[in-house]
This record gives structure tokens, sequence and C-alpha cells, in this order.
């Protein structure tokens, strides 16, 4: 190739990006959303990437709103924080849309969060991180319910389900383990327990051994389990490979249909799970967005994606009431009144943290199968 | 008590052995070309998801669906050669090192847009089955893992040291100049270096994909523990790779199991400076001294 | 040669300048990311470029350096003008003190040691929760003041980096001219006739490696209070390849390729986006495609391509 032909080649590629930048045309209502698409963390976006693709559709299959098709702008936030914050501030200065869809990954959001102040367009996230809504600003609005819930419903399943005495921990090595934990051992701390056993591990790492076999040398009598998928289930089947059979109360991730792919029935003997929701059971609209999500993924769809799915029709309903200007729609979040979704019965308690998510429920996968019951609930309050 | 040790000891060997074939093949590289090779994690990861689709695509006939890899592994590694090494093979070895990291986010990428990125769970052609001796818990695939890395071990000593083409392959990385002098085919052995280069990471991916899940980003953490092992067992030397990756393993293993779990990757690289200010040649040294 | 490359320089000082008024608040962003980004590179231009030291741990001087402003300024309520010495010291301290050591082992070995204590900081930076707050890491980073007015917008931090993208690579020129960075490129040609020729090989290679690190300190520190939030996550071993990937493909090992370098990699994904899904992937082989074309990097294809741009003959 010589210089001609590389030079050639730039400029088509300019060309094309100019080309293929939004011209802003006046019957598209136009939203956005930051998700890592590639890098390190994609497996955790793929749910909600596709839900958002999917609303998007349905709603424009259904005539848009008020005859205006919806678009959503797309923006790969990777794997690092300040990808994260490019991709938010072209969001914002670029395509300008009414309200933006930010990713579950808590660090990144505390690093758009100044950008999100400064650029006045409401957000809905779903990072789980309680120092996010400490941070009080007015634009963010969280769509799933925060860690404290999760970690409630955590505590009640160790205290009244597996009625446990002396309970370990092994958790990721980020700010969701480490920030799990340190909830949970407030949480135990008013019922008088504390874990006689505290292991982690890393976001890469594939051998647990070490960590499981320093738990059941604890003494232990349940273990908690904070984990994402990949982990998740490498440590369910590593416990079953080394005998470890006290019961294991793991988080969202491990009931999530992509996880349950990784493993057998017999690894989850024993095992509970935390979440927001049995979206297989929870009402007609979950059953049939499981259905639907599931022919045109060909997998079925975790919480995450359901809870997108459903802040997508809430910006419809909020846009039908209050038009488009971002202002009218961060008033519309402040104030919403309950709005029964697939996941949640979403609603804004004015408590000062602008949650819209609240409760979780805790389940028990039934012996041989990977099929669960639900044993806890927390409606939240 | 004794149990767990080796119950411990097992899966570090385990760990190690994957270590070792990743280690293995960075040094190859490094030994005939110079160049340190950045896009190891992803060929390993390229080789775990290549197979995935070939026992899919052959119905769990291993033998053909190794023989799948194997070629993939080789084109990748005939593609290596042609795109980027060929053409870059006169200019600095950095040059070709940085074309490493070019190929590197390529290929994660392109196997981004072919596997998607959730994690996925690959067959081992020895079933999912256990041996049980008292307390402790062995896979069949384990024991499989620790034999293959043998064989492979093995097969590489008899091909670089008691092979023409092994004597004519480190003719060629003392001095391609004169390799080609004394009528080496050098682009021949180059060729042969690069396939068995991206092979031998193709093996440790199917090596490791049946114990730990694959996903896109699966290798880049081994990559990264090859690079320690070779640090440990001594740049130039490919017992030292192996040993180091074996070294590697259970540090990590016995780390988390008797000093901390928050620490262990930091042990890890903790033991690679103390070898490199005590022995900094490695545990065997380097043979081809001084690159640069 | 030499009248191009000061016309050259001009110039692009002059866009510099100009560039505010011309870019979009997104393309001002990474302008500014890549101005603060390239004081890295510059430091590592001294190192590798002229004393051959493949330094593969920017990311965590870097880091050393955002944390440290980070730390005094949340916590002591210092402003940037007292920090950023200090993060300049900070940055410098550390690399003295691994630097005796490891400055014994040569090439590939020094090279992945310093990846090594890059990934060793990443872990500690997690695990000190009280001094670096862990994994949420440190937010709200106050804004630079500059003579009592607060830098908080794009465009006045674009010219403060700017400031200073300008002293380093002034001093970095200074150096390259100076007695010491002869003595820096000799150790690069041939550490032995350098050593015999009475130069401390050892001194110069310290000095060389503190001064990259010091320089990576302030590029961390001018960084912390551009993003106003830093976690451990930011200062990653990969953006310690990154930045050697950026001093390359600049080419020549050169200041100005330094810099052209760091624009390069920091616009081209973002240029890139338009590609949807494709466009890391499309990053990558054009990371091929720039190395094969001009295997010398930008600046060295430049310098080829000159004589035939100008149609005159020129001795390089």
């Amino acid at each position: 190739m010589n210089r001609r032909t590389t030079l050639a080649i730039a400029v088509a590629a300019s060309l094309a990006a100019i080309a293929a930048s939004p011209a802003r045309a006046q019957e598209e209502i136009i939203l956005g959303a930051t998700v890592p698409i590639t890098g390190n963390f994609a497996a955790t976006g793929i749910n909600y990437y596709n839900s958002l693709r999917m609303a998007q559709d349905d709603i424009n299959a259904a005539g848009g709103i008020g005859g205006k098709k919806v678009k959503i702008i797309f923006e790969d936030s990777q794997s690092t924080n300040s990808t994260a914050v490019n991709a938010l501030v072209k969001l914002v200065r670029q395509s300008k849309p009414s309200l933006i869809f930010l990713n579950s990954l808590s660090v990144q959001i505390l690093a758009q969060e100044q950008e999100i102040a400064k650029s006045a367009v409401p957000v809905l996230y779903s990072g789980a991180l309680v120092a996010l809504q400490e941070k009080g600003n007015p634009m963010m609005f969280r769509i799933r319910p925060a860690d404290n819930v999760q970690a409630g419903v955590i505590a009640k399943g160790l205290a009244d389900v597996v009625k446990s005495k002396k309970p370990a921990i092994i958790h990721m090595q980020d700010e969701y383990g480490a920030g799990t934990a340190k909830l949970l051992e407030a949480e135990l701390a008013k019922l008088g327990l504390s874990f006689v056993a505290k292991e982690t591990f890393s976001p890469r790492d594939n051998d647990f051994s070490a960590q499981l076999l320093n738990i059941k040398n604890s003494g232990a009598d349940a273990v908690v389990c904070v984990t994402y998928n990949r982990d998740g289930a490498l440590i369910v089947k590593q416990r079953r490979s080394l005998g470890i059979d006290i019961p294991f109360l793991c988080t969202t991730a491990m009931f999530a249909a992509t996880t349950l792919d990784l493993v057998e029935p017999e690894d989850l003997k024993n095992v509970y799970a935390a979440g927001d929701v049995v979206l297989e059971t929870n009402n007609d609209k979950s059953k049939d967005f499981v259905k639907r999500y599931n022919e045109r993924w060909g997998f079925k769809p975790d919480p995450y994606g359901a809870a997108y799915y459903d802040a997508m029709w809430m910006v419809v309903d909020a846009i039908k009431a209050n038009g488009t200007d971002p202002a009218k729609l961060q008033e519309y979040f402040a104030n919403l009144q309950p709005w029964q979704g697939t996941a949640q019965l979403y609603s804004n308690q004015k408590n000062g943290t602008n949650n819209l998510a609240h409760s979780a429920v805790l389940v028990k996968f039934k012996p041989g199968t990977k099929d669960f019951e639900q044993v806890v609930s927390n409606t939240g309050k | 008590m004794t149990a767990q040790i080796i119950q411990l000891a097992l899966n570090a060997l385990a760990a190690g052995c994957i270590y070792a074939v990743v280690a293995l093949s960075v040094e190859i590289a490094y030994e005939s070309t110079g160049v340190v090779n950045f896009a190891a994690g992803q060929l390993v990861t390229a080789g775990a998801l290549i197979g995935l689709s070939a026992v899919a695509f052959t119905k769990a006939n291993f033998l053909p669906a190794y023989l799948l890899v194997l070629v993939g592994m080789s084109l990748i590694g005939l593609m290596f050669l042609i795109f980027v090494y060929l053409p870059l093979r006169r200019q600095s070895v950095l040059t070709i090192v940085i074309g490493t990291v070019g190929v590197g986010i390529f290929i994660q990428n392109v196997m981004l847009m072919t596997w998607g990125p959730l994690p996925k769970s690959v067959r081992s052609p020895m079933g999912s089955g256990a041996l049980k001796f008292g307390d402790v818990s062995v896979s069949l695939h384990v024991l499989y893992v620790i034999a293959v890395t043998a064989v492979l071990i093995v097969a590489m000593y008899l091909l670089l040291y008691r092979s023409s083409v092994g004597r004519q392959f480190r003719a060629m990385a003392q001095d391609p100049e004169a390799a080609t002098l004394m009528g080496i085919r050098v682009k021949a052995l180059y060729a042969f270096n690069w396939i068995l280069v991206c092979v031998l990471a193709g093996f440790a991916g199917l090596l490791f994909a049946p114990m730990w899940l694959v996903d896109v980003t699966s290798g880049d953490n081994l990559g990264l523990k090859a690079f320690a092992a070779i640090m440990i067992g001594g740049f130039g030397s490919v017992p030292g790779a192996i040993l180091g990756g074996i070294i590697v393993g259970a540090i990590e293993i016995f780390g988390a199991f008797y000093i901390s779990s928050n620490f262990k990757d930091a042990l890890v690289f903790a033991s690679m400076f103390l070898f490199l200010l005590v022995r900094p040649q490695g545990i065997f040294g380097e043979r081809i001294a001084d690159r640069a | 040669m030499r009248h191009a490359q000061l016309i050259g320089a001009i110039l692009a000082v002059v866009a510099a300048l100009v560039a505010p008024r011309l870019l979009s608040e997104f393309n001002l962003r990474l302008a500014t990311l890549s101005l603060h980004t390239s004081i890295a590179v510059i430091g590592l231009c001294i190192a590798f470029g002229w004393t051959g030291l493949l330094h593969l741990g920017q990311a965590a001087f870097i880091g050393i350096g955002a944390y440290a402003t980070a730390i005094l300024s949340t916590q002591l309520g210092l402003g940037f003008w007292t920090t950023m010495p200090v993060a300049l010291v900070a940055s410098g301290l550390v690399a003295l003190c691994i630097a005796v050591p490891m400055l014994r082992l040569r090439g590939h070995y020094l090279a992945l040691a310093v990846l090594g204590f890059n990934v060793t900081f990443e872990i500690v930076a997690r695990n000190w929760t009280k001094l670096t707050g862990g994994f949420d890491g440190i937010t709200d980073i106050p804004p630079v003041l500059f003579f009592g007015i607060e830098i908080n917008d794009d465009r006045s931090y674009y010219y403060l980096c700017l400031g200073f993208v300008i002293v380093c690579a002034l001093f970095a020129l200074a150096l390259r001219h100076s007695r010491y960075g002869r003595a820096m490129i000799a150790i690069r040609d041939d550490e032995l006739a350098a050593g015999t020729s009475s130069v401390s090989v050892t001194r110069m290679k310290v000095l060389a490696f503190v001064l990259a690190s010091m320089l990576a300190g302030l590029s961390g520190a001018l960084y912390a209070h551009h993003a106003t939030f830093i976690a451990p996550q930011d200062f990653e071993f990969a953006k310690s390849v990154t930045i050697l990937v950026m001093l390359i493909l600049g080419g020549e090992l050169s200041i100005a390729g330094a810099i052209l370098g760091t624009v390069i990699i920091t616009f081209l994904p973002e240029w890139l986006r338009f590609l949807g899904d494709y466009y890391q992937a499309v990053f990558g082989l054009l990371v091929l495609v720039i190395l094969i074309v001009m295997p010398n990097g930008i600046v060295g294809k430049v310098k080829q391509l000159w004589p035939k741009l100008t149609g005159r003959k020129t001795h390089v």
C-alpha cells in the first residue's frame, strides 16, 4: 500500500464518519445509551444492549411515540473510566439526547457523575453501589435495587432460612464485591453475627480451591458468594468437586440464565441466589418478555436486561406526559408514580436517593434441577 | 490437612501446566525472533473458542475437532507471518512487538463479534468424570492436562534439540544471516516458528477451557502469568519457561491458602522481583545473551 | 531540514493555540486528554527512546502522581500548585527506589519487571482503602486554580495542559542536546563504549528513569484534576502498553513523534465509533497498517518523504 491509497482510505473513512453522524431528523426522538460493548466488561453489557434494542424496535413497531420514531444512540463505554466519560460527552454534546441510559458498572458511573451534573440531562442507571445515591445528583435515577436491598435479603436468608451461626464470605475483589461485603457485615452485626472467614478473588481468577478450603477449615456453616456469572459458575462447580456441601447464598448473577447454562443441576445442590426478581414467574409482562427475548437473541434475559426494557417503556410514558425536554423528563422521574414493569413496581419514594426499584428476592434451587423457588422476598417499604 | 495440601498441589499443577504451555509459546517466539508476543493471551483464547466451535461442528468427535483447531491456529500463524512479520522483519524488534499488540486487539475483537461476550463451557475429551482418593478429588480432565503438557514438553524437546529442523531453527535464532549463507531456508523456518507459536497457544486454550470456562478475555490473564513464568524461569530457556509456569501456579494457590487471597497476584509479581534481584538471569539463565 | 523542523514546530504550536476555537466540545475533550497523556509519552521517550530502557510501567507512575494530588487536594484541601510538585516528587522518589535494583536488568527483563511493578501498584491501590478509597476511587477532586481563577471548563484546561506540554517538550529538547542527553544516546547505542568513555552509565540510566517517571507523575496530576475522579483501573498495565504504542507509532523516538502518536491513538478509536460494533477490530487493524506502511512511525515517514515533497535533496 502506498501513501496515496492510505490517504484515500483516511479521507474515505472521515467522509463516512461525517455521513454517519446523526443528522437529526425532526420526526425522531433521540435517546442515548453508554454500554460496554467491547472490552473486559462486554459480558455485563450484553443483556441491556439487547433489551434496549428490543424495546426500541417494539416501540417503533407499535407506531413510536405520538407518531415519532425513537432512536437510541449507543456509545461503547469499553472497560476504562475515561472511555466511559468520552462516550457520555460524545452523546451529550453531539447527539443531544433527551435522556441517557448508563450501564451497571458503578465506578464508571462515578467517573461520569460530574459530566452528568454539567449536562443537565436525566440518566437512568443500574450501578448498585450505595455511594452513587450519596452523590445526591438530581439527574440520576437508579432502575435496579441498590446493593443494600440485595444484602438485606441475603442477611435475612442467612438468619431465617439456613439459620447460620457461622457464616463465611467469598467475594470478587472489586467495588461490587467489597461494597456488598461491607453492607452484609453491617446487616449481620445487627443480628449479632460476623463472618468467620473472608476470602476474595480477582476478576480473572480461575481456581478457587484455596479460598474454598480456607472457608471449609474455618468451620463455616454457610457461605455468601458475591460474584458475576463466570466466576459464580466456577465457584459452585469447584465447591462440589471439593465436597463442600454447606449452603451457598449467591448474588443475582447465579440465577441468570446465562450462568445456569454453565453449570450442571448437581452443582446447584444447596445453592440459593438473591436477585431482583424471578422473571419467568413474576407477571404476564415478564413471561412475555422472557419468551420474546429468548426468541430474538437465543438466550434468556436476566433482571438487568428487564430493568432496561422497563425503563425504556417508562420513558415512553414520560415523553407522552411531559414531552422531550430533558428538564421535564427529569421532573417525571423525580415524581414517578407507581409503575408496574416486568421486573419491578417502580416508584420514586422521594427519600433523596432517587432509587426507583425497591424489591429483591432470595430463591433456592430445587434438588437435581435448575429450577428454583422463592424463599425470601423483600418488597421494599 | 495432608489431603488438602495434595488437593491444592494438584490444582496448582494443573494451573501451572497451562501457564507453562503459554510460556512455552511466548518463549519460542522470543528465542527464535526476539519478539515478545503481546498477543499470546488472545491466541490462547482463540484456541479455546475455535475448539468450542470445532467440537460442536464435529459433534464431539475430538480427534477431527482438535485437527481443525490445529489447522485454524496454523492459519493464524501463517497470516501473522505474511501480513505482519515478513513486512516488518527488517525493522527493529520493537516495531514487531507493537505489531503483536495490534494483532491482539484485532483478534480479540474479531472473536467478540464471532462468539459474543458471554462465557461458555467447553467439553473435555475425558468427559466430566472425577477420581476420588479419600478427601482428594481430581477430575479426569486435570490428569489429561498434566499428561498432554508432559507430551508437549517432550515433543518440543525432541523437535528443538534432537531433529535437524531443530538444529536449523537454533542456528537461525543465533544468526539469521549466517543461517541463510549456510543454505537454511530462513523463510520456511520463520513460517514453522509462527505456526508453532500459535499452535502451542491454541493447545493451552484447548486445555484450560474445559476446566475454567471461556470468554473472549479469558486468555489475557494467562498471557500475563506466562510473562511472570518466563521471568522466574529465565528468558531464553525452554525448561525455565515450564518450571516458571508451575512455580507461578504454586505461588498463586498456596499464597491464597496460606497468606491472603487479597494479595495473591501481588505475591506472584513480588516473587518475580525477588527472583530478578537474586538471580536476574532466572533459574536457567539466558543462552542468547543480552537481547535489548 | 533544521529550518523545516523549526517552522513545523511553530506551525504546530499555532495550530494547537487556535484549535479550541475550531474543535467541537467532544473533540476538545479528546485533545485535552491527548495533551496530558503526551507528557507521559515524552517521559517514555527520554527513558526508552534515548536511553534504551524499555519502561513498561508508565501507567503506575501516572497513578502515583494522580493519587498524590487527589489525596492531598481532597483530604488536606491543598491547591494544585502545591500538590502538583508533590506528585512529581512522589513519582520520582518511587522511581528512584525501584530504579537502583532494577536497572541492573536489561531489555525485556527490565520491561517485564516494571510491568510487574505496575500490576502490583494496581493491587495495592485497590486494597489500601484508607488512603486510596479502594475500588470506589477518589471523587470530587477540586479544579485547578490559576491566579485565583477556577479552571473548570474544557477550553481553559486545554490551554493549561498545552502550557505544560510546551514546557515539557522544551525541557526534553534541552536535555536531548545537553551533555546528559548525548550520554543517554550513547548508552542506548552502545552501552559498552559509553561505559568506557567515562560516562557513568548507571547514573544516567537512573536519571532517565526518574525523569520519565516524574513526567508520568505530572501527567497523572493533570489527569486527576481533569477527570475529577480516579480509580485503580485507570492505571492498569494495559495503559502502559498503550503509551508504548503511542511512542512507537509517532515514530523516530522523538518528541514530535511522542505527541503525534498520542494524538492519533487517542482520537483514532473515538473517530471509528461510527463503525459500530466493529470499531475496535478496525482500530487494531489500522495500528498494524500504520506500522507496516510507516515502520519508522509517522515522523519517520515524513522525514523519508520530505525530499520528494520539496524536490530538494537533504541529508538526514
